[in-house]
């Protein structure tokens, strides 16, 4: 168990590289810096949504009270 | 400054004027507000009106209300009539003023409670840290070079450091138990949906509470109290008998002692050890709920800032700006899946609570890092100081249960903060717990000695 769990890079997605890294007309163009925030920004979020995949994918088959009743 | 209970207690009687206690409170902010940066803006003109108004109607043979003259703060998301409600921007000074108080603001002023300014956050409430790149850090009180914790981090030190014996805040994954822990003092996040979010500045919809802070638990319950619709009584009237009774508590391990610093585990001890609680006990699904929160998050956030972090960026705090940016290329899936964890995660919590009135858990990994610090060291492994302060309080506020964190008394060290946390819409028992632990002496808000 970490605090901190990782992905792989390759495990971004296409168009959020494309985005940061060739912007077209009318999207906004960001420093190096930015991007490389962005994109380790969003490495935590995919392995932070890999966890919850996984937890959902175990827990699938109930059927859980979406109340918030004591 | 003392109390809140005790200030209304001389207003009431005549002892005190709310005009000189307003003026007293003035006059501490412009001493040593430039020390902390816990204001971005005082509303001295406008306090001192109120006050003095206050006083006239109280001569004049007016009920004193509950809080007559208590002075206090608001996080700068609260609307405040005539102001534009910032949250820690820039990008939001061309907007309109608000036209009324936040509910909330109301409630307080209602009940004689002096506004007497707005209080710094992380932009937009997106942190841990309160290093606002706008309106600079907020100082810890009990060392100048430490973080005051975020988002509410302005709220916690203004308290903190006796400006204010009362202050607003809100709290969507550890905005105020984080600040609350690392500067010592008593914070609230009730049961999500509890108080009003009616004029608070929203960051995401589905986690987003309101909550508060104060010196005491008494004076906690009191304001919150006066902040409730949907509930009968007083919980502050029954507090003492409440604690007095024995209540069944758990102290969390597994996630939440994970990394945790030694002083953390002896503060964490100290409280379980005088409610005879139980150790070790698991809340399966933990992490991935923390990682759920984290998710969600980004995704509901990014979509509330979509036009304007599009065509404005550079306007944007950039910590917040480049988490603002990645959630807005998380897919819809992502959103779909941590919504559909949290039902989950909800039911096995309430099995847990079966068998606990209350459960214990660290605020925080850590006593306040220094300001500027960019890791710290959890379970052996460099990681972030901005996302992982609330590595303990993101479970627990993604299914909104009520909190009432409490600091563990360590005069002349580094304040460390624990979770009272009761299921949901049992804010009493969590008030009651920690009422016992400030009987019992255990929980303090220790004033710092460079503002003692």
């Amino acid at each position: 168990m970490s605090l901190a769990p990782k992905l792989a890079f390759h495990d971004l997605d296409d168009e959020a590289l494309r985005i940061l890294a060739e912007p077209k007309e009318g999207e906004a163009a960001f420093s190096p810096a930015c991007r490389s925030a962005v994109l380790e920004a969003l490495q935590g979020l995919r392995a932070h949504a890999a966890v919850v995949a996984a937890a959902v994918a175990s827990a699938s088959d109930r059927d859980p009270d979406e109340s918030f009743a004591p | 400054m003392t109390d809140a209970l005790a200030i209304a207690a001389d207003v009431r009687a005549g002892r005190r004027t709310a005009e000189a206690v307003t003026a007293r409170t003035l006059d501490a902010i412009a001493r040593l507000n430039p020390h902390l940066n816990a204001f971005t803006q005082v509303l001295a003109d406008q306090a001192l009106s109120d006050a003095r108004r206050l006083d006239a109607a109280l001569v004049a043979g007016a009920a004193a209300g509950p809080l007559a003259g208590v002075p206090f703060g608001v996080k700068s998301l609260f609307d405040v009539a005539g102001l534009v409600t910032l949250a820690g921007s820039v990008i939001r000074r061309d907007a309109a003023p608000a036209t009324a108080d936040a509910p909330l603001v109301g409630r307080l002023r209602e009940a004689g409670a002096i506004l007497v300014g707005l209080l710094n956050m992380d932009e937009f409430a997106y942190g841990f840290v309160t290093e606002n790149a706008h309106y600079g850090p907020t100082h810890n009180p009990h060392d100048l070079t430490c973080i005051a914790g975020g988002s509410s981090g302005g709220s916690a030190a203004a308290v903190a450091a006796g400006l204010i014996p009362l202050s607003l805040g809100s709290d969507t994954n550890g905005s105020v138990r984080v600040p609350a822990g690392l500067c010592g003092v008593f914070g609230l996040k009730p049961t999500l949906g509890r108080l009003d979010r009616q004029g608070v500045f929203p960051f995401v919809d589905s986690l987003d509470h309101a909550g508060l802070f104060a010196r005491s638990v008494t004076d906690l319950a009191v304001a919150y109290d006066l902040m409730v619709d949907d509930r009968p009584g007083s919980l502050a009237a029954d507090l003492d008998a409440k604690a007095a009774r024995v209540l069944r508590v758990g102290v969390l391990g597994g996630w939440f002692v994970l990394g945790a610093f030694p002083e953390v585990l002896e503060s964490l001890e100290r409280a379980a050890k005088a409610l005879d609680a139980t150790p070790g006990v698991e809340l399966a699904g933990a992490a991935a709920a923390r990682s759920a929160a984290f998710c969600l998050t980004a995704y509901e956030s990014a979509r509330l800032h979509d036009r304007d972090i599009a065509s404005r960026p550079g306007d944007y705090d950039p910590a917040v700006r480049d988490r603002l940016l990645a959630g807005a290329r998380l897919p819809d899936d992502v959103a779909r899946a941590a919504r559909a964890f949290r039902p989950v995660f909800r039911d096995a919590v309430r099995r847990v609570f079966e068998r606990f009135d209350v459960l214990l858990a660290p605020a925080t990994p850590c006593p306040a890092p220094g300001i500027g610090q960019a890791t710290m060291r959890l379970d052996g492994e460099p990681v972030s100081v901005r996302r992982n302060l609330g590595a303990y309080t993101q479970p627990i506020s993604f299914i909104g249960l009520p909190v009432v964190t409490v600091p563990i008394g360590r005069p002349g060290f580094m304040p460390v903060g624990v979770q009272v946390i009761a299921p949901a819409w049992r804010e009493d028992l969590a008030f009651a717990a920690a009422r016992r632990l400030e009987v019992l002496g255990v929980a303090a808000a220790h004033r710092p000695a460079v503002f003692a």
